[in-house]
C-alpha cells in the first residue's frame, strides 16, 4: 500500500494554493494523477519525492514511513529511493548516456538481487545503441527513455512519472507508450503517473485519482473513474466514455479485422498486432456511440451490442444527451456511454431499463483507442 | 640556463611561486563567492559584490596600501597575527601572493559566476532525487559543467597575478630572492645604468611564461569541452 497525505499552503504574493491531498494506491501497478494545469499534481509528487516540504505531510511506501510530520519522521529526498521522471527529462549533459544510467549507482548501490540490473534496463528500453552517445544529440523520445531508464537504476521502491509524454510530438508519443506499457507489466513497483491527457492514461494505468484545487476529487480504477460523467467538467476536453475490458479471440486477415470478446459479446475494430488471448481495454469515445430500439439491418456499422438503458444524464441548456447503457448482464453489469442529440432521444423517447441496440463502427476502434490492461 | 642569470631566474621562480599559490588558495574561496552571487539572494548580497568588484576598478597601489594598514605589523589583523602567532607577511612571498589574490580576484570570480548561472539549478535535484545529497550533487553535476569557466577564470586570475606590480610593490616591497618577481625586476633593471639587456631578457621571459599558460589553458578547456560533449 502507498499511503500519502500532504496539506499545505503556498503563498506567492496575493496568491494563495491550498494543497489538501490524501490518497491511499495498491503496491503494484500504475496510478495515473489527473488534473488540469495548476492544479497541483506537480507539487504533489515533489512532496512525495520529498523535494518540498509542507507544513503537514505523511508518506508511506509498503514498510517504510518516509515521512511522517505529526510524528517528526522525515527521511532527506535523497535517501528516499524514489525514481522521479521529469517533463524536462533533466540529463546531465556532462555526461555520456552509460554514465547517466548509472549515476545513481554511484550513491545507491544496488544492495539486493531484486534491484534491476543494468542489462535489464538497457534491454527494456532499447538503450544498447545509445550508450555511448552524449546527451546533446539524443531526440527527445530517446532522452525520455534515458530519463526513464536512469531513475529505474538507482534502484527506486516506487516511481514517480510527470507528464514524461508532455514534451513530445505525436510520433514520439506514439514511439514512447509501448516502452511504457513494457514498463508497468515488468516492473514489481508502484508507479505514479501524472498526465493531463486522458488517452495516455487509458493505455497505461489502472488506477485513477482526479486532483483539482490542490484535492483529490475522485479515485478508483480508471473504468470507474473515466466513466463517471459528473467528473466530466474537470476533464479539460470532455473526453470521458468508456474503457472496455476485451480480449483478443480472433484475426479475420481477409478483411483486416480482430474480433474481441468484451460484456459477453462480440466487438470487431482494425486489426491489432496483439496475440489472440491478449487482454485489452478499448475506449469508446461517447459520440462513436449510436443508439437503436430495433436491431438494424442492412447497415454498415459492424459492432451491433445488446443492451438496456442504465441512466441517462440530460440538462437544458445542453443540445445533446448522455446515455448510460448496460451491455452486460444484471448480475455483472457493463456501462457503455453514449452521446445522442437531445431531439433523437426524444424521437425515440428513450427512458431507464428500456432495452435497444449500441451500435459502434469498427473504423473508430482504431489501435489508438486499444492498450494492453 | 639558456643565458639566464641566477637573478633573472630567482625572478622567474618566484613569479611562478606567488601566481600558482594564488590560484590554489583563491580558488576555494572564488568558487564560493561565485555560488553565493550566482545561487543566492541574501541582505547586503550588492555590498558584497561591489567589494570584491573594487580591485577591478581602483589603481593597484591603493589595495597595496590598504592591506599594508591592515595586515601590517601595526594593523588591525597583521598586528594580532603578529603578536599571536609570530606571523608577517609584510616583506615576504606570501605577502606579494595576498597582494595579487586580491587584485585578480574579481577575474577569477566571474567566468565561474557566468558559468553557474547556465546551469539548471533543478539538474541537482535531479540528481538528489538519484541519492545524491546536496554537497555531492554539486560536486557532481554542476562543478563539471562549469570546469570550462574555472579554467577560464584560473587563466585570468593567473595572469593578473603574473603580471601584478602596484600591489605587491606597495605591500611586499621589491626585495630580490623573496619578493621580487618578474615584473619588479624588469622595474629594477630599467632604473638601472646598462640595464637595457637584462631587460630585454625578463621581457622574453614574462611572454614565455604567459604563452605557455595560454596554451595549457587552452588545452585544459578544450579537454572538459571535448568531455561536456560527452565524447
Amino acid at each position: 500500500m502507498l499511503t500519502i497525505e500532504a496539506g499545505h499552503r503556498f503563498v506567492d504574493g496575493t496568491n494563495v494554493f491550498r494543497l489538501d491531498a490524501s490518497l491511499k494506491t495498491p503496491d503494484k501497478g500504475v496510478t495515473a494523477i489527473f488534473g488540469r494545469s495548476g492544479s497541483g499534481k506537480t507539487t504533489l509528487l515533489k512532496i512525495v519525492a520529498g523535494l518540498l516540504r509542507p507544513d503537514f505531510v505523511k508518506i508511506q511506501v509498503g514498510d517504510a514511513m518516509l515521512c511522517d510530520t505529526q510524528h517528526g519522521a522525515w527521511v532527506p529526498p535523497e535517501q528516499r529511493r524514489i525514481g522521479y521522471v521529469f517533463q524536462d527529462t533533466r540529463l546531465f549533459p556532462h555526461l555520456s548516456v552509460k554514465n547517466n544510467l548509472t549515476f545513481g549507482r554511484r550513491f545507491n548501490p544496488p544492495a539486493d538481487d531484486q534491484a534491476l540490473s543494468f542489462e535489464a534496463v538497457v534491454a527494456l528500453l532499447e538503450l544498447s545503441p545509445l550508450l555511448h552517445r552524449p546527451i546533446h544529440n539524443l531526440s527527445g523520445g530517446e532522452s525520455q527513455r534515458v530519463a526513464i531508464g536512469r531513475a529505474l537504476l538507482s534502484n527506486p521502491r516506487l516511481l514517480l512519472l510527470d507528464e514524461p509524454l508532455a514534451a513530445l510530438d505525436a510520433d514520439r508519443k506514439a514511439e514512447i507508450l509501448p516502452y511504457l506499457e513494457g514498463l508497468r507489466h515488468s516492473l514489481d513497483l508502484p508507479i505514479l503517473y501524472v498526465s493531463h491527457s486522458l488517452a495516455e492514461i487509458r493505455r497505461l494505468a489502472t488506477w485513477l485519482a482526479v486532483i483539482d484545487d490542490g484535492e483529490i476529487k475522485a479515485f478508483g480504477s480508471v473504468e470507474d473513474i473515466t466513466g463517471r460523467m459528473d467528473l466530466s467538467p474537470l476533464t479539460e476536453d470532455g473526453d470521458t466514455g468508456t474503457v472496455l475490458a476485451a480480449t483478443v479471440t480472433e484475426h479475420v486477415p481477409a478483411h483486416g479485422l480482430t474480433r474481441l470478446a468484451a460484456a459477453g459479446q462480440t466487438l470487431l475494430v482494425t486489426k491489432l498486432d496483439l496475440p489472440t488471448g491478449a487482454h485489452i481495454r478499448v475506449h469508446v469515445r461517447p459520440q462513436d456511440v449510436a443508439l437503436a430500439l430495433d436491431r438494424p439491418q442492412n447497415l454498415s456499422v459492424l459492432n451491433i451490442l445488446e443492451g438496456s438503458i442504465n441512466s441517462i444524464l440530460e440538462s437544458p441548456e445542453r443540445p445533446v444527451v448522455d446515455v448510460q447503457v448496460n451491455i452486460g448482464s444484471t448480475k455483472r453489469p457493463v456501462h457503455l456511454w453514449a452521446q445522442v442529440t437531445r431531439l433523437a432521444a426524444e424521437r425515440l423517447k428513450l427512458q431507464a431499463d428500456m432495452p435497444l441496440y449500441a451500435l459502434i463502427k469498427a473504423v473508430s476502434l482504431d489501435k489508438d483507442r486499444v492498450g494492453l490492461s | 640556463m639558456l643565458g639566464f642569470s641566477a637573478l633573472e631566474l630567482e625572478a622567474l621562480q618566484i613569479s611562478l611561486k606567488v601566481s600558482l599559490w594564488s590560484v590554489t588558495w583563491s580558488f576555494p574561496f572564488a568558487l564560493g563567492a561565485a555560488w553565493l552571487l550566482a545561487r543566492k539572494d541574501f541582505r547586503g548580497k550588492a555590498i558584497f559584490n561591489a567589494i570584491i568588484h573594487v580591485p577591478l576598478v581602483v589603481p593597484p597601489v591603493v589595495i597595496g596600501y590598504l592591506l599594508l594598514v591592515l595586515l601590517g605589523r601595526q594593523g588591525v589583523v597583521g598586528g594580532w597575527l603578529h603578536n599571536w602567532f609570530d606571523i608577517g607577511l609584510v616583506f615576504t612571498w606570501q605577502g606579494a601572493a595576498i597582494a595579487a589574490s586580491v587584485v585578480a580576484f574579481p577575474l577569477f570570480v566571474r567566468p565561474i559566476r557566468q558559468a553557474l548561472e547556465g546551469v539548471d539549478p533543478q539538474l541537482e535535484e535531479a540528481a538528489v532525487t538519484l541519492g545524491a545529497d546536496q554537497r555531492q550533487a554539486f560536486f557532481a553535476v554542476t562543478l563539471p559543467i562549469v570546469m570550462p569557466g574555472i579554467i577560464t577564470g584560473a587563466l585570468l586570475f593567473f595572469a593578473r597575478a603574473l603580471g601584478e606590480f602596484g600591489a605587491t610593490i606597495t605591500f611586499a616591497a621589491n626585495i630580490p630572492g623573496e619578493t621580487q618577481t618578474l615584473p619588479l625586476a624588469l622595474y629594477t633593471a630599467t632604473q638601472t645604468p646598462g640595464g637595457d639587456s637584462i631587460a630585454m631578457r625578463l621581457v622574453l621571459l614574462s611572454l614565455l611564461l604567459a604563452v605557455a599558460a595560454l596554451v595549457a589553458s587552452e588545452w585544459l578547456s578544450r579537454r572538459s569541452h571535448f568531455r561536456l560533449r560527452g565524447g
